[in-house]
């Protein structure tokens, strides 16, 4: 009986400290596609994300119309051919920070995060390796990972296989506050 | 109490699995009136439908470079006697009309263009302006004012006068993407031509060419795949002069449309042989009924800088 007591004790403490969320309130994610070609990066800078730091759950989202290119036509391309944000409109990740961290204590923490990468509606178990930087209270993550553009079923015409790279490299550069 | 143990375990495990879910929902829920207001993309492509302009401008600091061409009537259908079409390879050998042209985004809303056309060898200077977006979910349409005023530089005009040369169209763009696929437009048009020859009268109404005539037009494009869709236009112009007792006919085009990374290709068959309003509204004398229909193509090249 005595452990029942203390686990509920245990999971109530647990929920009780989860309440803490952490928001984006600044940063971008942007990609980039290297090709003989030509190049091709595109930013988006109106990045949604939530950190709850007593479990380490992250999520975050970009809207695919939000990324915005060096050339308007690559935007439309972009858009219509290869994501079909009408029909899917965001990319997104969910995932847990696999590492303990003390958010309390100002530093740099490598960490590996586990989750489920959102791309053009196909959904890919991840595990990518991070950096968490707590400052003044304050958490930022940044991340740089590849996509292979097949595994979301994103389809390049062959026309254009010579533009387009097969690997694309995402960066994530995201800046957390307390949600009030 | 082990049975006990296990359940509170698999709870906690499972509100563990549940939280990135619970964060991913509430970023939905804050998103969700985001998507909304969002504006509707590539509604068309590229300027031109086959006789209409689309909805579509060039976009900020993009030069459009487009080449026009419309061969001789196909003449397929004509019942004369002989093969007509067959002594001009169904039109291919004849042009009927040539149009280069360059446009230029000065903005994403606003863009200007010069092009120059054999038909009455018309200079012409375009602007357009997009002042309306369709919303994903709000504003069901999208609204364009697009202007032409073209110089003809043929040799003789009436009186040698320079206005006499002068001609100019108004068109109001309202177009609709109505799904994915479909997208249609309705494009209310006005031209006034600053010299009309008055001589000529209809044979059974006995009304004359009129300077200011007004039509009305319709377009539409349906996407077949990502990359190539099915376009039509027509225009009805309303002009007591202009009808087929008096040789004039409503310009009707049909055609495919490719896209091919910087390029939109579209090959098309119309009755008309004008390029710009200036010519289509006031100038289409060719009738499909007699095979009258052109093959045409329009390729289209953007530039960045």
């Amino acid at each position: 009986m005595k452990k029942i007591t203390f686990l509920t004790l245990f999971l109530c403490t647990i929920v009780g400290y989860g309440q803490g969320i952490y928001k984006v309130v600044g940063g971008d994610i942007s990609f980039f596609s290297e090709t003989p070609m030509e190049n091709i990066d595109a930013v988006n800078d109106k990045v949604k994300g939530l950190i709850k730091p007593a479990t380490g759950d992250l999520a975050f989202m970009a809207t695919n119309v939000g990324f915005h290119f060096e050339k308007p036509l690559m935007e439309e391309h972009f858009n219509e051919n290869y994501m079909e944000s009408d029909k899917y409109k965001v990319s997104s990740f969910k995932g847990k920070i696999i590492e303990k961290i003390d958010y309390s204590v100002d530093g740099n923490y490598k960490v590996t995060v586990k989750g489920t990468l959102n791309i053009h509606g196909v959904e890919k178990n991840r595990v990518i390796a991070g950096e968490v930087i707590i400052l003044d209270g304050n958490i930022s993550v940044k991340t740089v990972f590849d996509i292979q553009v097949k595994d979301h079923k994103i389809d390049i015409p062959k026309l254009v296989v010579k533009n387009i790279a097969e690997t694309i490299k995402v960066t994530v550069n995201l800046n957390f506050e307390l949600k009030k | 109490m082990n049975k006990f143990l296990a359940i509170l375990f698999c709870l906690v495990c499972f509100s563990v699995a549940n939280a990135q879910d619970d964060l991913m929902k509430m970023l939905e829920e804050e998103s969700a009136a985001d998507y909304e207001t969002e504006k509707v993309l590539a509604t068309f492509k590229g300027t031109a439908v086959i006789n209409a302009q689309t909805i579509q401008t060039v976009k900020k600091n993009t030069l459009e470079f487009n080449i026009a061409h419309r061969f001789g009537d196909m003449d397929i259908s004509n019942k004369k006697g002989s093969n007509l079409g067959g002594h001009t390879l169904y039109g291919l050998e004849n042009a009927s009309n040539i149009r280069f042209s360059l446009t230029y985004g000065i903005t994403d809303k606003l863009s200007v263009g010069l092009g120059r056309s054999k038909m009455n060898e018309h200079v012409d200077g375009n602007l357009k302006v997009r002042f309306l977006e369709q919303k994903e979910s709000g504003l069901p349409i999208s609204a364009a004012y697009f202007t032409s005023a073209a110089v003809s530089f043929v040799a003789d005009v009436s009186g040698n006068k320079f206005e006499n040369r002068l001609s100019y169209a108004h068109q109001i763009i309202i177009a609709s993407k109505i799904t994915r696929g479909i997208s249609l437009e309705v494009l209310p048009t006005f031209v006034h031509r600053n010299y009309v020859d008055q001589t000529i009268i209809h044979p059974t109404n006995a009304s004359v060419d009129e300077n200011d005539i007004f039509a009305i037009g319709v377009a539409g494009r349906f996407k077949i795949t990502k990359r190539m869709a099915f376009v039509f236009d027509y225009f009805h112009t309303f002009s007591k002069f202009r009808d087929s007792d008096n040789g004039y006919y409503d310009a009707i085009g049909a055609g495919i449309e490719i896209e091919t990374g910087g390029h939109v290709f579209h090959i098309n068959v119309t009755n008309s042989a004008g390029l710009i309003a200036n010519d289509i509204i006031p100038s289409t004398t060719s009738d499909w009924g007699r095979g009258e229909y052109k093959l045409g193509f329009n390729i289209s090249r953007v530039f960045s800088f």
